[in-house]
């Protein structure tokens, strides 16, 4: 667990590590319509999309769509990026967590089944990928930080971000008023965000 | 207005997680607009947000998703930017491949401006779903004048993704997944109802300066017939293959001089039977 000595000193940016130069520049000649350079674009950061929404939704075929469907839509509003407000990985990766929720919630009543089982999965949720080969620097530190979170706050962020579940549903599962899980969910990031150092 | 303001502000972490609802998400960025201290909190919060999805482990997609993609996005128009749309028309630079079918389809009756035309009529009739309402009379006029543009530049380019999407689209399309010899793998799709087959390779060795892979359709006889070039400069790339597919062919795919051979010079690297 304690590997890498650059995983919290080497990368005191937070967006330095994630967003290596080239997407920006990348997406800049995607909106002046380089088919190039949407490709580009596309090797780099569709493995990590298609990770995302594949977490959220599970079904592999069902993952691939969605993820053509963020890619066109990268295509299409490309030319209304606006750069100042973040890196092109942020954009991608924030556009990319939204169209996961809205299909969640787009499959809704498939899933009223589920959010009984949720909570017996959670504590595997994000352990299990600390197994794979390929461990990233950023899965390391954000796993640490994870873990400085108290149980409850944990249990929301998990469930909200990489279960997709609305936070009445969170309410619902842990059983505790909407109020609190809000404040849970404000809470954890806050102290996600000072972990992991992101400063704006 | 001060009530709303406090209550709204233990919503950020809900709203970067994409937890709220629509119109509490709505309400909340009302709120954003009017806080600088809140759109400061928000940004981190999503800057954060975005670690926990970095750290997930990446999953590679299947070389179709990207096949199909590139097909889409070519005959696919970009919204307008919100100021002023005065554009300098780019054109892009037409890659290797497509000077190649250029070269090859100049001889044909099909002239690249005929196809060019005709996806260009298909373009303008297909609804513009993916735009929204306020933006589309707009998008339809400058997207039309952006793609007209980029056809007469690159009307090879539009019309192998035009062909592309052909194959994707029709009921009758089978895929094929072979390995190739030298690395990588080939998948052949293939519609008979449309008459085309196209080959996508990835992960295939990049060839030395002045060799590309050449296609064929080899009849029931192993007579060759060449259907077109893929260089490599690139990973992964696709083809729709020249002429029309007749069923039963199998297509190969030789290692052949940058300019094509009218017939093959090496054996091929991968084989798959159109069934």
């Amino acid at each position: 667990m304690l590997r890498l000595v650059g995983a919290g000193a080497g990368n005191e940016a937070g967006q330095g590590a994630v967003t290596p130069v080239g997407q920006n520049e990348l997406l800049a000649r995607v909106a002046e319509g380089d088919q190039q350079a949407f490709s580009e674009l596309y090797d780099q950061l569709a493995p990590r999309v298609l990770g995302l929404v594949r977490r959220l939704l599970k079904d592999h075929a069902q993952s691939e769509e969605v993820t053509q469907e963020i890619f066109l839509e990268i295509w299409q509003t490309a030319t209304r990026y606006d750069a100042s407000k973040g890196g092109a990985s942020t954009w991608i990766l924030t556009m990319a967590h939204r169209r996961a929720v809205d299909r969640v919630r787009a499959s809704q009543s498939s899933r009223d089944r589920d959010t009984r089982i949720g909570i017996r999965d959670l504590p595997t949720d994000y352990d299990n990928v600390s197994e794979a080969v390929e461990i990233t620097v950023e899965h390391e530190r954000v796993t640490r930080a994870l873990q400085r979170l108290t149980e409850l706050q944990r249990q929301a962020v998990t469930l909200a971000y990489y279960g997709g579940y609305s936070h009445s549903e969170v309410a619902e599962m842990l059983s505790v008023p909407i109020g609190t899980v809000k404040t849970r969910l404000r809470d954890g990031m806050i102290r996600l965000r000072d972990e992991l150092g992101v400063a704006s | 207005m001060t009530d709303r303001k406090k209550a709204s502000a233990p919503d950020s972490g809900a709203y970067v997680l994409n937890s709220l609802n629509g119109e509490e998400a709505n309400d909340f960025e009302t709120q954003l607009a009017e806080s600088e201290e809140l759109r400061s909190e928000v940004t981190e919060l999503t800057d954060t947000a975005v670690l926990l999805g970095l750290a997930v482990e990446p999953v590679t997609p299947s070389p179709e998703l990207k096949a199909g993609l590139m097909a889409r996005i070519a005959t696919t128009p970009q919204l307008p930017r919100e100021v002023a749309p005065v554009r300098t028309l780019h054109a892009v630079p037409p890659i290797a491949a497509d000077q190649t079918a250029a070269d090859d389809l100049s001889t044909a009756p099909d002239a690249p401006t005929s196809l060019a035309a005709t996806v260009r009529r298909r373009w303008y009739t297909r609804p513009m779903v993916a735009l929204t309402s306020a933006a589309a009379a707009v998008a339809l006029i400058l997207g039309g004048g952006v793609l007209v543009n980029t056809l007469h530049d690159n009307g090879v380019q539009s019309t192998q993704a035009s062909a592309m999407s052909a194959i994707y689209s029709a009921s009758d399309m089978k895929r094929v997944i072979a390995p190739v010899t030298t690395g990588g793998t080939a998948t052949l799709v293939y519609s008979h109802s449309v008459g085309k087959a196209a080959l996508i390779l990835d992960g295939v060795p990049t060839l030395p300066s002045g060799k590309a892979y050449e296609l064929w359709y080899i009849d029931a006889k192993g007579t060759p017939t060449a259907a077109g070039i893929i260089p490599t400069s690139t990973k992964s790339t696709y083809r729709v293959l020249d002429g029309t597919l007749t069923p039963g062919a199998t297509i190969g795919v030789t290692v052949e001089p940058a300019s094509g051979s009218t017939k093959p010079t090496t054996s091929p690297v991968v084989a798959i039977a159109s069934a």
